[in-house]
């Protein structure tokens, strides 16, 4: 059941009526949770069970170390939920990829055995609702929060269905409060989440669908590139780098809207990665619920940045490593990671080596440092999307091509005028949310003239979509 | 959000702009259905676009004219160029010639009843229609029509999906299809608008129609001028398994046949003479048929004919093998021989037949 569906629509809008009219809130609860395995199990019935075997597992784990009477016993609850839950999602994410792996690796020292290849669907959205449950028995472990005494409330928690399969990652103290708090109907809420869901669809419908079509020609699996020219390999990585985020953004939208109208709030999960002077603010603005989460998790843990430049660096480059690794089970995602990795600790040593050289800090500091850090950091994100994609021999063979420089060939299957107004649309609307102009103006638009306005967007993502029902790129995570 | 500290104004604004918001797009989808069902040619542009072309050329010309509609799929649209076929046919006649190419990709018999009926509800003056025969699409596949799924049931009326579905498209997938797009239209048509307001920007795997309607009359060139022989192997190859099981079963008494010989009656009730003709095929493709087909198609033709066809012609082995670029389509090099064998083969003799010409 994809947001942007009819099924969807019917779905939450029969939801959306029966949880406004219980006037008990934990009858919602119980609602919201009946609903929420509804829509997974719509997918398959013995995954839903799975997950809620594995919520209810740490619902109880979290209580046993709460009550734990020596550090010691919390700690050995703490590994369990860890064991399980990663054991859990190695099997059913990365089995395959660890056979493989080993394969590659005793084949390198000269011994050859045979690996089977294992048939398992994998559970959609598994690494995100893994890191939640994860995160809730830490946070326990450290008192951050107290352990959930009532179930449907936790199960809830891990189940709730507008985050369930794509994110944000939340909290379990950002979203337990919620869940016991009454909901009183708020208009300006409704406004809010109505918005949200508007944007995400066009975002979705109109720009992410439209951009795959370029995409593909160069990323499937089955497209030959060869017959491509160079330029159009180009456009089609500026087109997945346009795809990825709106199909991203747009998904996290639609989920933030769905929660409003439920009176939850979710946090924000993009704030215009694309317009982030420098790699480091672009990874607080890209996925930041997961961003924060490996720096929560992992990068702290690991000692952060509290132990000199070189582990620092280090603990960098492991944390995006497997931020990677996350992503996908494949060798080309854990390169995207290790970029990423190199850009961080790269952007970090260049920092100081420009904070040290005050006339060169004024100059990046300036309007014109700001734009070409944009570019710059744009231009470096785009060139890694081009390994976020499950082949190491694709990704190769699409770098190839690009710097091949080459004019003979044949271009991208659809007219690129879309592609290049697609492009300066999305620009000119970062730069007039980013100087403030779109606040002002929002304000101050008449309440009908908003409401139209939406209602217009809304029609025209349907009659800018370009095929029917196309699975959200981050599904497959 | 308006700018008012005051919660209770901002409580206000947020309730007027979601009833704004749900109103307006009530307002939009009612404001389209109603529009679609009004004007139900218009859930269809690929075909009415030429359509009302063809009847505005048609208004514009004396009362002494001859109008003659092509229909078929793309075999017909491909291969028949009207601006070759109406000097060839005024020539002959002494009388000015309007002819226009109404052909839609993957229509058979079922879409082509649909097509004549539409031109009658339209209203368009057609003397005569030429009508494609495709023996391919006379096959059931899984107690379906072969063409099942070609008239896709967003671009029909209601109406036209009762009788697709009495001719044995699926009734529930249909319909269901057909309420998903007309309660949601500007979902459910975005192709149709986006192919009128913008059509490069379509995806590429959907046919544009624009281009066609007026400039060539309807007549879509083929892709190819020309193709060499292997290409032309490959293409025959690539459609072999597509299309070789099923022609092995074609039976003209069968749901496809009927609205065949209905497309006729219809067109004798309101004074249309009808040319049918089977389409032209290279050595090879024409040798799938089996011969038991062959039979069909020749006692089929006749009972066209005593339906009411005034031509009824198989024109399989009519056109040299090297005109075709797979089998079925000829290519750019093709198309004059291709209009000039249908002007002079089957547009000629119904007019000369039917009376509609002096002999």
């Amino acid at each position: 059941m994809l947001f942007h569906t009819q099924l969807y629509l019917f779905f939450f809008l029969a939801v959306f009526v029966l949880y406004w009219a219980m006037p008990w809130q934990q009858w919602r609860v119980y609602l919201l949770l009946v609903a929420s395995f509804i829509f997974y199990a719509s997918w398959n019935e013995w995954l839903a069970l799975l997950v809620t075997g594995t919520a209810t597992l740490d619902y109880f784990l979290g209580l046993g170390i709460a009550a734990s009477r020596s550090r010691r016993q919390a700690r050995l609850l703490v590994a369990t939920s860890l064991v399980v839950n990663l054991g859990v999602l190695c099997y059913f994410k990365y089995v395959n990829f660890f056979l493989d792996s080993l394969k590659a690796t005793l084949a390198l020292v000269g011994v050859k055995i045979s690996v089977p290849v294992l048939e398992v669907i994998v559970p959609f959205g598994i690494s995100f609702y893994t890191f939640e449950a994860i995160s809730y028995t830490i946070d326990v472990y450290q008192g951050r929060v107290k352990a959930e005494r009532r179930l449907p409330n936790f199960l809830l928690f891990i189940l709730f269905f507008p985050h369930l399969v794509a994110g944000p990652i939340v909290r379990a103290r950002d979203f337990l409060r919620q869940a016991e708090r009454p909901k009183r109907w708020s208009w300006i809420r409704a406004q809010h989440g109505i918005q949200l869901i508007v944007l995400g669809l066009f975002k979705k419908l109109a720009i992410a669908d439209c951009m795959a079509i370029y995409s593909e020609r160069v990323f499937k699996p089955d497209q030959d590139i060869a017959s491509l020219h160079s330029g159009s390999v180009w456009m089609a990585v500026l087109a997945f780098s346009i795809q990825i985020y709106c199909d991203f953004s747009g998904y996290s939208d639609m989920a933030l809207g769905s929660a409003h109208l439920l009176g939850y709030k979710l946090t924000v999960n993009f704030r215009m990665p694309y317009f982030a002077p420098n790699i480091s603010l672009f990874w607080r603005r890209w996925h930041i619920s997961l961003s924060n989460w490996l720096r929560d998790y992992l990068f702290i843990p690991l000692g952060g940045s509290r132990h000199g430049e070189w582990r620092t660096c280090r603990n960098l480059m492991i944390t995006m490593m497997l931020g990677g690794l996350w992503h996908g089970a494949n060798a080309s995602f854990v390169v995207w990671g290790l970029l990423h990795g190199g850009l961080l600790v790269s952007h970090r040593l260049y920092r100081r080596g420009c904070d040290a050289i005050t006339p060169l800090k004024r100059v990046m500091d300036s309007l014109v440092g700001r734009f070409l850090g944009i570019v710059t950091t744009y231009f470096c994100v785009t060139l890694c999307w081009v390994f976020f994609q499950p082949s190491l021999a694709k990704a190769t063979a699409v770098f190839e091509r690009m710097f091949a420089f080459s004019k003979v060939g044949v271009g991208l299957p659809m007219d690129q005028n879309r592609l290049w107004w697609t492009t300066i649309l999305l620009i000119a609307a970062h730069a007039v949310v980013s100087v403030g102009i779109w606040k002002w103006v929002w304000q101050r638009l008449p309440a009908p003239v908003i409401g139209v306005l939406c209602a217009g967007v809304f029609v025209l993502a349907q009659v800018l979509s370009t095929d029917t029902a196309k699975a959200f790129v981050y599904f497959q995570f | 959000m308006s700018v008012h500290p005051h919660p209770r104004r901002r409580t206000r604004s947020a309730k007027r702009m979601v009833a704004t918001a749900v109103g307006t797009l009530v307002l939009l989808n009612v404001g389209l259905t109603t529009y679609l069902c009004t004007f139900t040619h218009w859930r269809d542009p690929m075909f009415a676009r030429p359509a009302l072309a063809f009847n505005a050329r048609l208004e514009q010309q004396p009362n002494e004219r001859v109008a003659i509609a092509f229909l078929g799929s793309s075999r017909t649209g491909g291969g028949i160029d009207p601006r070759l076929v109406e000097p060839l046919v005024t020539k002959h006649t002494g009388r000015p010639c309007v002819a226009h190419n109404l052909h839609v990709p993957g229509a058979g018999p079922i879409s082509l009843l649909f097509h004549v009926q539409r031109l009658i509800a339209l209203q368009v003056p057609v003397d005569a229609v030429i009508v494609e025969l495709s023996p391919l699409w006379y096959a059931m596949v899984d107690g379906r029509p072969y063409e099942y799924r070609n008239p896709a049931a967003d671009r029909l009326s209601w109406a036209e999906v009762q009788q697709a579905i009495q001719f044995g498209f699926p009734a529930e997938e249909y319909q269901r299809d057909w309420y998903q797009a007309t309660y949601n239209p500007w979902m459910g048509y975005r192709f149709q608008w986006l192919g009128n307001l913008k059509p490069s920007w379509l995806p590429p795997n959907v046919v544009r129609h624009e281009r066609f309607a007026t400039a060539t009359l309807g007549h879509r060139p083929p892709f190819f001028n020309e193709l060499s022989a292997e290409q032309k192997r490959d293409g025959l190859q690539r459609m072999r398994p597509i299309m070789y099981a099923p022609m092995q079963t074609v039976n003209f008494d069968d749901p496809p046949g009927q609205a065949m010989r209905k497309l006729v009656r219809t067109c004798r009730e309101h004074g249309i003479v009808v040319g049918v003709f089977v389409v032209p095929l290279s050595d090879e493709f024409r040798s799938w048929y089996p011969l038991s087909v062959n039979e069909r198609i020749r006692t089929f033709l006749e009972t066209l004919h005593t339906d009411g066809a005034t031509v009824s012609i198989d024109l399989r082995a009519s056109l040299d093998n090297t005109l075709f670029g797979d089998g079925h389509h000829v290519v750019g090099v093709g198309v004059p021989a291709y209009s000039t064998l249908l002007a002079e083969q089957v547009v000629l003799p119904v007019l000369r037949q039917s009376g509609k010409v002096a002999p």
